[in-house]
């Protein structure tokens, strides 16, 4: 049973490790496409009056 | 092409020979390496000889490094004008290529008895095979550096890239390389004609892989 | 793509089920076989990955339209393939402590996987070291397409090197019950779906970059610089 335990430790980690991984690099590329997103509109915001005069 | 490579390796061998820019660092290098494995595996044991295939071929890889990297870094440093120029980039890397395996075979000429006199193990007894070894070797790390080479000329940092891009790329000819030495050795011989087909194969490969990809350097 | 994305996440939810509960335990392989569910996933998807950068890169020198937008796909394919064969990587040391009793055995499987993830590492970095956009790309395809050719030669070196050395282990011919079968291909199925939005997620990512730095142009050059 403790050899068991020891195994779904193992198991239980390595999950947690994939999902991790895969957690860091989405919010990484979603907070930059946000940050990024949010430069181009406030250009937008700029351009447009400056368009129409 | 090939009249615009030998035209372009005259001129670096000239200047080579000249200013021997390129093999004197790298050949003091190489035998400092030998001297730093003395220390650092306290050389002249019989210890050593196991591991002797691994350090020559890690030290004269190390050193051919110096040598392969500073080819393109000429050019690099003098403005980029030769890769400006309307030459064809296939004998660019010819050039350097040709250029490359001569210095890395002088480079190996004077470290292999070099590390066999410092760490005290005797070369293999079958010289042609050894050389045979050699030459596939160095020439497959010229050619894989010189494409390396090619591709980094233009970034920043080019010294550091370099080494990170080249040496895992070169790790099947190191195997090669250091399992046929070890066959040489007599550590399960009948491997060794495996091995330097291997090696044969990495050179062949990466010589002519490069050479059909680089014409599509020249458009940018 | 929109909705594609809504597809990985029950068949995640579907696939830790099957993986962590629904599978019966094999006797002889012990609890922690069952890393090998999300590990065989992770490391297709990510050899697929190589694969779609391998092509898109022959797509960036051989076609005359769409180079940029295939460049973003290639650069965003090795970048999920580096972040697949990471999770490979760790998923797969993990399992190899309790299976053979050390993190790292030099496995050509495992040795390979190492190089490949040095060697797309290298692609990575000189795409960030070079500036001109147009030369990255043609730069960096070349570099994929060679390293690309170098990956079967490192697996048969690293295979050739293994077989002289004594063996650490030898490969338990596993037997793939059905139920076994099920869940492995839901978790590639996860895997692939999640590998596929991410891929389109960070070239969209790019292209709004891009588009950010046309714009500074433009109203640089209304500025009148």
């Amino acid at each position: 049973m403790a050899v068991e335990k020891q195994f779904l430790e193992y198991v239980f980690f390595a999950y947690s490790a994939v999902f991790i991984l895969i957690f860091l690099f989405v919010t990484n590329v979603w907070r930059r496409t946000r940050d990024l997103q949010q430069q181009v509109d406030a250009m937008r915001d700029d351009e447009e009056p400056e368009g129409e005069a | 092409m090939l009249r615009a490579a030998v035209w372009l390796f005259w001129k670096d061998l000239s200047l080579e020979l000249r200013g021997r820019e390129l093999l004197l660092p790298a050949a003091i290098f190489g035998l400092i390496i030998a001297m730093l494995y003395g220390f650092a595996f306290d050389g002249g044991q019989q210890v050593l000889r196991p591991m002797f295939p691994g350090l020559l071929w890690l030290g004269i890889f190390f050193s051919s490094f110096l040598a392969v990297g500073r080819a393109f870094g000429v050019e690099a440093e003098a403005g980029q004008q030769l890769l400006m120029a309307p030459i064809d980039r296939g004998a660019i890397f010819l050039s350097k290529l040709a250029l490359n395996i001569l210095l890395t075979l002088v480079l190996t000429a004077v470290l292999t008895p070099a590390f066999s006199l410092l760490l005290g193990v005797a070369l293999p007894h079958a010289t042609w095979l050894f050389l045979w070894t050699l030459v596939l070797g160095v020439v497959g790390f010229a050619a894989a550096g010189s494409a390396m080479g090619a591709l980094t000329v233009q970034t920043r940092l080019r010294e550091l890239l370099l080494p990170a891009l080249l040496l895992p790329f070169t790790s099947p000819l190191l195997l090669g390389a250091v399992n046929a030495t070890n066959a040489l050795y007599g550590k399960n011989p009948s491997q060794l004609g495996s091995w330097l087909w291997l090696m044969a194969a990495f050179d062949g490969i990466f010589t002519l892989v490069p050479l059909l990809l680089f014409e599509y350097l020249t458009e940018v | 793509m929109r909705y594609v994305r809504w597809l990985s996440l029950p068949l995640w939810v579907v696939g830790l089920y099957l993986a962590l509960i629904w599978v019966p335990d094999v006797r002889a392989l012990g609890v922690s076989y069952r890393i090998f569910y999300i590990h065989l996933g992770m490391a297709w998807t990510a050899l697929l990955a190589m694969t779609a950068n391998f092509v898109l890169s022959l797509l960036v020198l051989m076609r005359r339209k769409g180079k940029m937008e295939t460049d973003r796909f290639a650069q965003a394919s090795a970048e999920v393939g580096i972040l697949m064969t990471t999770a490979t990587l760790a998923s797969g040391m993990l399992w190899a402590r309790v299976a053979w009793g050390a993190f790292w055995t030099w496995d050509p499987r495992l040795t390979t996987t190492a190089i490949m993830w040095f060697l797309y590492i290298g692609y990575l970095l000189l795409r960030q070291a070079m500036d001109d956009e147009t030369k990255r790309r043609v730069y960096s395809a070349v570099y994929a397409l060679i390293i690309f050719v170098d990956v079967p030669i490192v697996y048969l070196s690293v295979r050739w090197w293994r077989s002289i050395h004594p063996v650490v282990f030898t490969d338990t011919g596993m037997n793939i019950t059905p139920q076994m079968f099920i869940a492995v291909m839901v978790f590639f199925f996860a895997t692939l779906v999640l590998a596929l939005d991410l891929i389109y997620l960070r070239a969209f990512q790019d292209k709004v970059r891009q588009e950010l730095q046309e714009r500074r142009a433009r109203r640089l050059g209304r500025l009148g610089y």
